[in-house]
């Protein structure tokens, strides 16, 4: 059953899986923190529960300024937090090679955690590391955020995929054991391979509360193919796993209406539907349509 | 975008990316041993879409940094790191192997691969610093070596159809292009090229050099000027080009526009019936003629949700590097000659000579 809607971060970080022209132009007009809030206040009036970012800084000033102008707004949402904002480190990967984006890094995490860094690093337990990073990740918007409501940190989909591809089993059981035990908020994935995500967790008997992954008629970013990925989500659901519903509409290319069609059969695994839009009018209508479609 | 444009674009998959087609049976004999010099995002990438494709097929990485080799190895205990290539060699027996290191070292390592007669070699873009070098990889090269290069644009399937129909004639006459390469990675003063002497036009404008000299035949450059703004070396690259038809085709390379958060290619084409606009992420295309291609429509768009429905098989960065490693694999078990086969790359790393040469750059 449809438990959430959520709104997305993509069009605020210049972010469209459709085009980067359409990004462009989306990031403008959501240029300012002010329209950036108009767009959560409208989703809000609409029935929206939740918003789903990653830990980009222009989130943080967002919901900073919420927290300031708007607290009503913060204690009213749901949170679902992806971590981290691969892009980026992407981009400084191309600056400064991927050395120096791990020296970098792992500057960054030594000087916020000296203690526990330097047990880490004697103990050479790396994968505690990779808690401290996703820790650094993500407290600047725990201190901000009401605790009750921050329900999941999801790892990005960048980690997901790689940690399936390289079997990194250890780290996964690390990385959920520390936002679970000492974060004190769910775990998820998020990805766009679900169908070998499926087989992964199944293989190494691991559950996990949250999977945010593709839905939409045209099967993009389903994978390894869209029959196999909606078998997948079925399956996830059948085993307890929420699953939140991202590119619901294709990245633009299919309307709402024809996206509330396909996801009526999914509507008993689907646990929160995501989208994104800099549009308040849009934020608004769109969660009045989903509710009517997929609430009842 | 209407719905005909869906159906339309569904049965141009298997024309477009032949790729996909039974794949998985095609790949899952393979009992390929990879391994992977250079383990910065560009091997992670390939190492990560292969384990995906086909578990486990990724048995080694090279790297020459301690940090890397002994941090990863601590956490991935499916791949065999090493800091010495012969060492690697000698003890995995790879049968394929991925070159992912920066530019200036592809052609000594490919060199090497090849002395040592591995039978395939994956490099990334740019193969070889200059076409001097490319010739030198030429000329080792065994006929029975298979060495592909990275040009992943040439797996996109918007840049495929826009071919496809400029072959068809689906715009008449080509009269004009324009063309750019953007990105936003460099905005702040910044050295780890200027050791090379050669930036933006090398290390990004190679995929539009790439795709333009397969999409048209190039004669020469008319002019060309480079701009640094925080490097030692070129940050924008604006040219001119001739076809061997005689119109003129612009081209823009530039890595310091803080516009793009991600690197976007643009190719417009002037036709005498019309024009095409193409980038990784659309297809647009308006003309005077009805064409079958078209679905005898004269308007139509096409994004990349209308091409990669439930394809490809792994999503990990762009499609097209899916496609890309898909069709390096089958060329290997198929026994044929890449799409980029370093062989195809000559003639655009020529380019990239010339413009330098023409620009005042070496």
């Amino acid at each position: 059953m449809v438990k959430e809607i959520l709104l997305g971060d993509n069009p605020f970080l210049g972010v469209s899986h459709l085009a980067h022209e359409k990004a462009r132009s989306e990031q403008s007009e959501a240029v300012g923190l002010e329209a950036k809030a108009s767009v959560l206040k409208a989703g809000l009036e609409g029935g929206v529960t939740g918003y789903t970012f990653s830990t980009h800084r222009v989130n943080l000033e967002l919901l900073e300024y919420l927290s300031r102008q708007y607290p009503e707004v913060v204690a009213r949402l749901n949170y679902y937090i992806l971590i981290p904002y691969a892009q980026g480190y992407v981009r400084r990967a191309n600056v400064y090679g991927t050395v120096g984006l791990v020296k970098t890094v792992i500057r960054d995490i030594v000087f916020k955690h000296p203690v526990d860094s330097l047990t880490s690093a004697l103990a050479l337990n790396l994968n505690r590391l990779a808690s401290l990073f996703i820790g650094m990740e993500a407290n600047p918007y725990l201190k901000i955020l009401p605790s009750d409501r921050v329900k999941a940190i999801l790892l990005h989909e960048v980690l997901t995929e790689l940690i399936m591809a390289y079997s990194l089993t250890k780290l996964l059981h690390e990385l959920k054991r520390f936002i679970e035990k000492k974060l004190g908020v769910g775990f998820g994935l998020e990805t766009r391979n679900i169908g070998q995500l499926n087989k992964y967790l199944e293989k190494n008997n691991i559950q996990v509360e949250y999977v945010m992954t593709p839905m939409n008629p045209l099967g993009y970013q389903m994978a390894p193919s869209k029959k196999e990925a909606e078998e997948a989500i079925r399956k996830l659901r059948e085993k307890g796993t929420k699953i939140i519903a991202i590119n619901i509409l294709a990245s633009g290319a299919v309307t709402v209406e024809k996206a509330c069609e396909y996801l009526k059969q999914f509507k008993d695994n689907i646990y929160a539907l995501a989208y994104g839009t800099t549009k308040p009018h849009r934020a608004k209508e769109n969660a009045i349509i989903l509710r009517r479609k997929l609430f009842t | 975008m209407s719905g005909s444009s869906f159906s339309y674009s569904r049965s141009l998959l298997s024309v477009l990316s032949p790729e996909l087609i039974n794949w998985d049976e095609r790949l899952s004999s393979s009992e390929l041993k990879i391994a992977i010099i250079g383990f910065g995002k560009m091997g992670l990438l390939h190492s990560g879409i292969l384990n995906l494709l086909i578990p486990g097929v990724v048995k080694a990485v090279v790297d020459k940094s301690f940090l890397l080799t002994f941090g990863a190895s601590r956490i991935i205990k499916l791949i065999r790191f090493y800091r010495d290539i012969e060492e690697m060699l000698k003890k995995i027996e790879p049968d394929v192997v991925y070159v992912t290191t920066p530019t200036s070292s592809h052609y000594s390592l490919v060199r090497v691969l090849m002395e040592h007669g591995l039978k395939y070699i994956f490099v990334e873009k740019p193969p070889t610093f200059n076409s001097e070098q490319l010739r030198g990889l030429l000329s080792v090269k065994k006929p029975e070596q298979v060495v592909m290069v990275g040009f992943q644009k040439k797996y996109a399937l918007t840049f495929r159809h826009a071919k496809l129909l400029l072959e068809n004639g689906v715009i008449g006459e080509v009269e004009k292009v324009s063309s750019y390469i953007r990105s936003g990675d460099i905005l702040e003063p910044f050295n780890r090229f200027g050791a090379m002497g050669r930036g933006v036009l090398l290390d990004l404008g190679v995929h539009l050099i790439d795709l333009l000299t397969w999409f048209f035949k190039i004669k020469g450059v008319i002019r060309a000027e480079s701009k640094s703004l925080y490097t030692h070396v070129d940050d924008i690259f604006k040219a001119e080009l001739e076809s061997y038809e005689g119109y003129m085709l612009a081209i823009e390379a530039s890595w310091s526009n803080p516009e793009y958060r991600v690197p976007e290619t643009y190719i417009e084409v002037q036709g005498s019936h019309g024009v095409i606009k193409v980038t990784e992420d659309y297809l647009k295309v308006s003309t005077s003629i009805e064409h079958d291609l078209l679905g005898n429509r004269r308007e139509a768009a096409f994004y990349k949700p209308h091409y990669y429905q439930g394809i490809p098989p792994v999503n990990l960065a762009d499609p097209e590097y899916t496609i890309e490693n898909m069709h390096f694999l089958e060329s290997i078990q198929e026994a044929r000659e890449p799409l980029t086969s370093i062989e195809k790359s000559n003639e655009t790393m020529r380019l990239i000579d010339e413009l330098y040469e023409t620009a005042g750059k070496r």
